[in-house]
């Protein structure tokens, strides 16, 4: 299947559940829910959290399907602004947070779900963006990805990475400019 | 710093729980803001194509299904929401109990619901002894009504009718509801098509408003 085709599909998706259609919903978990729980997990490093966290995400994505803009949002991007969101509320929420180790490969269960994966491995987006954070230093590509997998704070990103705070902001909020010159270009 | 920066960092998520809290609040405040943050969202998402993903396990699909159906959990959300409605209109009468002047005759209130499916000015005439309805926009989902209620301070919802097109008029005589409609609240649910079945609200709530 194509990205276009994907994307068409999946935006189709999107607006039977906007009209409370429950199967179309169904069609849109079984071919996101692993991107999507991947990325939650890797922000909660808990299954059981990241479980919850994902429930909510779809029930978020049931309420607000109408609000989705197809001229100005991918849907699959979309959906993943959700769910990280959602993650880092939820990491937020918790009284301390410290910075854990990446998950165990053996916990992650792999399961490629094809329409998600051309639409975002495959995509023009996702290769420019990666070329763009090549083309960082790399300690601050390294703290821009962090940031987005991790969904960390900038203190604690600091520590992790052993720089003052001050370094830190100074880091992403350069790279970020810079990420977005470099896309537009 | 710039509105552009925050929303940056919102969109990366390396703000701290205020600060995430406090950005959040100005994107349903600040329009513009809300796009800037869409607009970062958009940037930042390709790079999910670098985490791999994991299956859930199967009991999530089920328990999102039962949270679908109008079951026990929809219920409790909606009695909550009704109960907030009852809290906040005890609230407006209070505040308005406070000014020391009588409120003018004719008075307005504006039920508008944040994506415009719904719109309606009621006006309400006390002099004459009406309610009057204008419809803005409706657009209520296929199978579904818009219905519009008013909660008098501390009452229960009665129910003003499925809202059409057309400009409507209720009279006090008609509807004695309305002689407490000065620090009510208004409100629009999405019921079955013709109106709720059982006389109160059962759908979801889209739009509030109250008399100013």
């Amino acid at each position: 299947m194509t990205a276009d085709f994907d994307r068409a599909f999946l935006t189709r998706a999107l607006s039977r559940v906007a009209q409370r259609d429950a199967a179309a919903l169904k069609e849109l978990y079984d071919r996101t829910s692993a991107k999507l729980f991947g990325v939650t997990l890797r922000i909660l490093h808990d299954r059981q959290e990241a479980e919850d966290v994902l429930q909510e995400v779809y029930l978020s994505v049931w309420d607000k399907a109408a609000r989705f803009d197809e001229t100005r949002a991918s849907p699959i991007t979309w959906l993943v602004a959700i769910a990280r969101n959602r993650a880092i509320d939820r990491l937020r929420s918790r009284q301390s947070k410290p910075v854990r180790a990446p998950i165990e490969a053996a916990e992650a269960v792999v399961d490629p779900q094809p329409l998600a994966e051309s639409l975002l491995e495959g995509s023009e987006a996702a290769r420019k963006l990666a070329g763009c954070l090549d083309q960082l230093e790399p300690k601050q590509a390294e703290a821009v990805r962090t940031a987005f997998f991790e969904g960390v704070t900038y203190d604690a990103l600091a520590k992790a990475m052993g720089v003052p705070l001050g370094t830190m902001k100074s880091w992403i909020r350069r790279s970020l400019m810079s990420l977005r010159g470099c896309i537009e270009s | 710093m710039s509105a552009d920066h925050l929303a940056a960092e919102y969109a990366l998520g390396v703000l701290d729980a205020d600060e995430r809290d406090r950005a959040r609040g100005r994107t349903d405040r600040d329009l513009a803001f809300a796009r800037q943050v869409a607009d970062w969202e958009d940037r930042l998402a390709p790079l999910a194509a670098e985490v791999a993903p994991v299956r859930p396990a199967a009991r999530v699909w089920p328990r999102i299904e039962r949270a679908l159906r109008p079951a026990a959990a929809r219920l409790t959300r909606q009695l909550t929401i009704w109960r907030g409605l009852a809290a906040a209109s005890l609230v407006m009468a209070v505040a308005l109990a406070a000014i020391p002047r009588p409120p003018p005759p004719t008075l307005a209130a504006l039920v508008a619901s944040q994506t415009d499916e719904a719109v309606v000015v009621a006006s309400l005439d006390r002099a004459r002894g009406e309610l009057i309805l204008t419809t803005v926009a409706i657009r209520a989902p296929d199978g579904r009504s818009a219905e519009l209620w008013l909660i008098p301070e501390g009452g229960t919802p009665a129910s003003l009718g499925v809202i059409g097109q057309a400009q409507r008029r209720l009279s006090f005589e008609g509807r004695p509801v309305l002689a407490e409609a000065v620090g009510g609240v208004l409100a629009i649910s999405l019921e079955p098509k013709g109106g709720s079945p059982t006389g109160a609200p059962t759908g979801p709530v889209v739009a509030t408003g109250g008399f100013v």
